[in-house]
């Protein structure tokens, strides 16, 4: 491994990094725009220009690779002009529209800009303003404003390396050019928002989100995407106990940097929960009445489980150990593609648990007679016909059975609970909960904890027990499962 | 005057063709190269202090050398015929009148790198010379002195003609391997050089018109001769000039590197037109010469000691009666309008110089503009991929530096003397 100094700092760095990431080993920050550690490097910015001691020219730390013995500055006075100077370069026709900005409070230009600009504009001329460009949707997604738009090419290269759709160019050029859709095409790529997130500045935004939220009014908590079962990590922006959108959360072996449209763009379920109280016999009712319910129901005759693949490893294990009589309802397909750091993951099943059920063997429903029903509903699955009588609904949204069934249980959704989920290329995923349920509404797990506490209880206390007892993690308990939180 | 050697036969009717160039010149120095080994090619030339003739002045060998030796794959020679830096007109006559002395340069460069295919970038103004390169090419490779087993050589060497677009980006190097692949003309990064990744990702030199078309005569009349022309070895050859502006006869003029610039204007391109007060000695990137520098020898080193360069070798001469304050925002807006948009401070830098300037032509300056186009342009020189922006900024710094007072008139005044 090449040994090189890095303001005064010992750097043992793998061969091929380059400065920016070898400055990242030992806590030092070169500012980057148009790099992007997934994408090729082109170096265009100059944002990260550096001094290399016996080179007469300051050197881009995105396209300099570590050289044994290289003595490297990244704070003298001229890399501080100079990057002054980029940021001015950058600023004088960027619209400095931020209080409208929605990539204001996540926007590097603005960061950038407090940490390294001059104070003030030396700017008198009048700013460049795109024609037709200017404020465009450019896809189904994805709204452009070129106006703000920095030159970094970070979205044209997503396009072309990663999606390799290659909707995006440049056009034109000099001054004039801008970032352009090939004609006839828009950019319509199931990963477009993908731009959107790579772009450091508010030229790409996203059209579900824009205009709906400032972003330093949200909360971050990361989870996993469950809408299908490739398991992409995410970061849950949320406010209220309401989810605001998606971002993707950095997993190598995973989606990498990257999150598909249709997966981040499909929370709205959440957001529009129908129940939240208890019904016996369609009275609202309290837990206590609901408890007494569902143990009068289960005496009364055998009763048969539907789940859905929403529902945990911990959850789906619990009814296992109860309900001899338990099927798993199809979710359901349409093909989810995503591309990690190596290769293509795919998946068909839109739910993020099918391949656990699978590991504990619970088979899927095929219409066979089920007798009493005890339903486990998630409004992403639509149902088949069921041949039985539905008693019991865990739902929170609108169910054909609602006024039919004899006890209606509101648990908490996916978000509101802890839990673990197994992908279907093998990665055993714990999220925490995001946000508190409203009115502290029980998950499936904890109800079922609740009700069966005094006759014939579950051998274990905690949430992590029971996920120990399945015996599917080898013995490791949440804190060794991979949650790694990264910032993107 | 010493007899020229590139131009010696361009007034001949036939130069042109193959049966004039036999006539005139006869494929001596390709002939004599075929029979030596690649490496004595490439030191013969190392010796004869050949320096790239298209900006840069970039030793030749040198540069051939680069090239790995054992590369397990095809080697390409891209020949630069872009011809794209304003007041520059010389490759345009040995394309249109020598292009077979072109073609055998080519063929020397090849076998000295070991190449076989060879694309010729032509700058897409010069349909004539592209229509005459083209007729040559096919005659070469009728009567065999081009294309599969040439001149019983056991060799091959294919050439292509691309036309160019327009752009003075793709007269750079890398952004010509660009264009050349049909991608838009950006500039690459460097390292890799094209020497060891150039065209496809392969090793390729890229070679000036010009450079090449003196091959043929440092081959066959070697390298000490070559390397006694010039002011000193490592400024050797003639060079071809061309000459433009406030003076009695522009044209092409072939004359030995390190002339001094005024016996250049005054021998060749029969005086100057009024009294000159700038010259601009290669090109417009290159900063421009006030009087203290008219006696300057025109040769790489020389200007280079009096922070400007030879560059193309084309002389714009400037004289008293002309608005320099206007003539360096015709350079700067030239910039502006080719930088190709990839790096921020030449993209942005190149613009705002020019609005800057076009605000004090129209009489609206400010005080402390001078100091702000000095800083912006400070902030353009070594700072990106290319030195397209550093050519902008040097240029524009030079004519700031010497022609202060008509800056200062046209902020303060609105005009000068002359405008």
């Amino acid at each position: 491994m090449p040994k090189l100094v890095i303001d005064g700092i010992q750097v043992d760095a793998p061969e091929g990094l380059n400065l920016v990431e070898a400055a990242k080993l030992v806590g030092i920050k070169i500012p980057t725009f148009c790099y992007h550690p997934a994408l090729s490097i082109v170096g265009q910015c100059r944002i990260c220009l550096v001094e290399v001691e016996g080179l007469p020219k300051l050197q881009p730390g995105c396209a300099t690779f570590v050289r044994e013995g290289m003595v490297v500055h990244t704070n003298t006075e001229r890399v501080k002009k100079v990057r002054a100077q980029v940021m001015e370069f950058l600023l004088i026709n960027h619209p400095l529209d931020c209080p409208i900005c929605d990539q204001a409070g996540e926007c590097d230009l603005q960061d950038f800009c407090e940490e390294y600009s001059f104070p003030k504009s030396r700017f008198l001329e009048k700013k460049r303003v795109y024609e037709k460009e200017q404020r465009r949707a450019i896809g189904p997604y994805v709204f452009q404003n070129q106006n703000r738009c920095i030159h970094c090419s970070r979205c044209i290269r997503f396009c072309e390396e990663i999606a390799q759709t290659s909707e995006l160019t440049f056009a034109k050029r000099g001054h004039r050019m801008l970032v352009d859709l090939y004609s006839s095409m828009t950019l319509s790529n199931p990963w477009s928002l993908c731009t959107a997130d790579i772009c450091p500045v508010g030229a790409l935004t996203s059209i579900p989100f824009r205009f709906k939220e400032r972003v330093w009014n949200l909360e971050r908590a990361p989870s996993i995407c469950p809408h299908c079962g490739i398991g992409c990590n995410i970061y849950v922006f949320h406010r209220s106990g309401k989810v605001a959108r998606f971002l993707p959360r950095l997993n190598e072996n995973i989606n990498h940097y990257w999150l598909c449209d249709k997966g981040r763009t499909s929370f709205d379920w959440m957001n529009e929960p129908n129940h939240f109280e208890f019904l016996v016999d369609g009275k609202i009712s309290s837990y206590k009445e609901a408890k007494e319910k569902f143990k009068k129901i289960l005496k009364e005759s055998k009763i048969t489980v539907l789940v859905n693949p929403f529902c945990s490893l911990e959850e789906l294990y619990l009814l296992k150990l109860k309900f001899p009589s338990l099927y798993i309802l199809r979710p359901e397909t349409e093909e989810r593609r995503i591309k990690s750091k190596y290769v293509w993951l795919k998946s068909r099943n839109l739910a993020p648990n099918c391949k656990g059920a699978e590991s504990l063997k619970i088979p899927f429903y095929n219409g066979e007679e089920l007798g009493d029903v005890f339903l486990i509903y998630n409004p992403l699955i639509k149902l088949p016909e069921i041949k039985g009588k539905v008693r019991i609904i865990d739902t929170r949204h609108s169910t054909p059975y609602d006024d039919k069934v004899e006890l209606l249980i509101p648990s908490a959704l996916f978000f509101e609970k802890e839990g673990t989920y197994l992908s279907e290329y093998g990665f055993l995923q714990h999220t925490p909960r995001v946000y508190p349920s409203p009115l502290d509404l029980p998950s499936t797990f904890d109800y079922l904890i609740e009700f069966f506490k005094e006759e014939d209880p579950y051998p274990f206390e905690k949430i992590e027990d029971c996920f120990l007892s399945i015996g599917i993690s080898g013995g490791k308990g949440y804190d060794k499962l991979p949650l790694k939180v990264e910032k993107v | 005057m010493m007899e020229p050697i590139l131009t010696k036969f361009v007034s001949d009717p036939e130069s042109y063709t193959l049966k004039g160039y036999l006539k005139n010149w006869g494929f001596e120095g390709l002939k004599k190269a075929l029979k030596m080994k690649p490496e004595d090619i490439i030191e013969e030339v190392k010796a004869s202090g050949l320096r790239g003739r298209g900006g840069a002045g970039f030793p030749t060998g040198l540069k051939w050398s680069f090239v790995p030796k054992d590369f397990p794959g095809p080697k390409y020679i891209v020949i630069n015929a872009d011809e794209g830096e304003p007041g520059t007109f010389k490759d345009k006559v040995i394309i249109e009148k020598e292009p077979f002395m072109l073609l055998e340069g080519i063929a020397i460069a090849a076998l000295a790198i070991g190449a076989e295919d060879a694309f010729i970038y032509i700058r897409g103004e010069f349909v004539e010379g592209a229509r005459v390169l083209g007729n040559a090419i096919k005659e070469a490779e009728e009567e065999g002195y081009l294309g599969k087993n040439y001149l019983n050589s056991g060799k091959n060497l294919y050439v292509r003609i691309t036309r160019g677009a327009g752009a003075y980006i793709c007269g750079e190097e890398t952004g010509l391997i660009e264009s050349l692949e049909g991608k838009r003309g950006h500039p690459r990064l460097r390292p890799p050089f094209p020497a060891t990744k150039g065209f496809l990702g392969k090793p390729t030199v890229v070679n000036n018109v010009e450079t090449l078309s003196c091959l043929p005569h440092i081959i066959s009349k070697g390298a000490q001769w070559f390397s006694s022309i010039g002011s000193n070895p490592k400024n050797s050859g003639t060079k071809l000039f061309p000459v433009s502006g406030d003076v009695k006869k522009p044209g092409v003029y072939e004359a030995p590197l390190g002339i001094p610039l005024k016996q250049l204007i005054e021998d060749y391109a029969g005086g100057f037109d009024g009294k000159p007060r700038a010259i601009i000695p290669g090109g417009v990137s290159a900063p421009v010469l006030d009087e203290r520098d008219f006696e300057i020898p025109m040769d790489f080193d020389s200007l280079l000691n009096a922070k400007s360069m030879l560059g193309s070798g084309a002389i714009i001469v400037l004289n008293e009666k002309r608005c320099l304050f206007r003539s360096a925002l015709r350079i700067v807006s030239f910039f502006a309008e080719e930088s190709c948009g990839q790096c921020s401070p030449c993209r942005e830098g190149t613009r705002w110089l020019e609005l800057i300037m076009e605000r004090i032509r129209e009489g609206e300056g400010r005080e402390g503009d001078l100091e702000l186009m000095k800083d912006i342009a400070s902030g353009m020189i070594g700072t990106t991929i290319c030195v397209l922006s550093d050519g902008c900024a040097m240029s524009l710094l030079s004519f700031i530096e010497k022609f202060e007072e008509e800056f200062k008139m046209h902020i303060g005044e609105g005009k000068c003397q002359n405008w």
